[in-house]
């Protein structure tokens, strides 16, 4: 039978890419979750900002006392404002 | 530490293999280089049964104690396993060319390969689809125990049916009867490849740990 490199590489080429791709996953997924136990934890939903007011200059205090500017779609008035009966 | 090691372990063993494979094992005489997939292809299969079975024991042992651990380890073996499978099915798809004439037969070994590939992807997408981790773990270890009655009837699949495949070469009863250089080449290459799956569970089951951490 003559030699058929061509498989034999395409067999050794295929299983080396399966392999190094698996590999390069666990790396991947390895630094994700050390960059997420490095990440300072955060403060569940709810409590206190995460800024305190002492430490906030006077034109963030004035920006927090204004009311919120109206943007994108506000609610339209109900078209009755008794309740039906 | 230890996985770092049994990585580079199974890096160098892998590399012998290579060697061995390449230039120490002969031309073997009927089938030419072709024959040189077998070093790829046998020890893929090997690591695919030991990782199956892995899941099978890890499954029972959580199914008796509840333990995550064992949970753990079932999953990365199934994961480690369905990689190998597709592996074997992949090298023994491009063998089997130049050798039978044909990419694919729906013939014994091949079809239960088959099954045995489908049926841990399944076990895969099972544990993916629950989001109950408790209820996934208990699903999983059932269909992982299953899912290895398979691994006999691949095995002995080429004794009890007639087959394209052929006979198995080493995993049989009596003493192998291939030339030593083969068997040698062989030998280190199941090394490497159990090396290498060795690596890829314990960095796996590391990783499990570390994400059950996170979530907790």
């Amino acid at each position: 039978m003559p030699d058929h490199w061509g498989y034999v590489f395409a067999a050794y080429g295929l299983a080396a890419v399966v392999l190094v791709a698996y590999w390069r996953r666990l790396l991947r997924r390895d630094r994700e979750l050390t960059a997420l136990s490095r990440r300072p934890p955060t403060p569940p939903r709810g409590t206190t900002a995460t800024t305190p007011a002492s430490t906030m200059n006077q034109s963030d205090l004035e920006k927090r006392s204004q009311p919120a500017s109206v943007s994108g779609h506000p609610r339209s008035k109900p078209p009755s404002p008794s309740p039906l009966p | 530490m230890l996985t770092r090691w049994l990585g580079a372990l199974a890096a160098v063993a892998l590399a012998v293999g290579l060697v061995m494979g390449f230039g120490v094992a002969p031309r073997e005489a009927s089938q030419g280089t072709v024959q040189r997939i077998m070093y790829l292809h046998v020890p893929s299969v090997w690591v695919a049964y030991l990782a199956f079975g892995v899941v099978a024991v890890a499954s029972v042992v959580y199914l008796w104690t509840r333990a995550a651990g064992a949970d753990r380890v079932a999953s990365a073996s199934a994961e480690s396993g369905v990689i190998f499978t597709g592996i074997t099915i992949a090298s023994g798809s491009i063998w089997g060319k130049p050798t039978w004439g044909t990419w694919w037969t729906w013939d014994a070994r091949l079809t239960t390969v088959a099954i045995l590939f489908v049926m841990y992807l399944g076990y895969l997408l099972l544990r993916a689809m629950i989001e109950d981790h408790e209820r996934a773990a208990r699903y999983a270890a059932v269909l992982g125990i299953v899912a290895a009655l398979d691994i006999p009837l691949v095995h002995f699949s080429v004794l009890w049916w007639r087959t394209l495949h052929q006979p198995p070469s080493l995993i049989k009863p009596g003493a192998p009867t291939m030339p030593p250089e083969i068997l040698a080449a062989l030998l280190v290459n199941f090394v490497a490849f159990t090396l290498l799956y060795a690596y890829f569970v314990a960095k796996r089951v590391a990783l499990l740990r570390r994400e059950a951490e996170a979530l907790a």
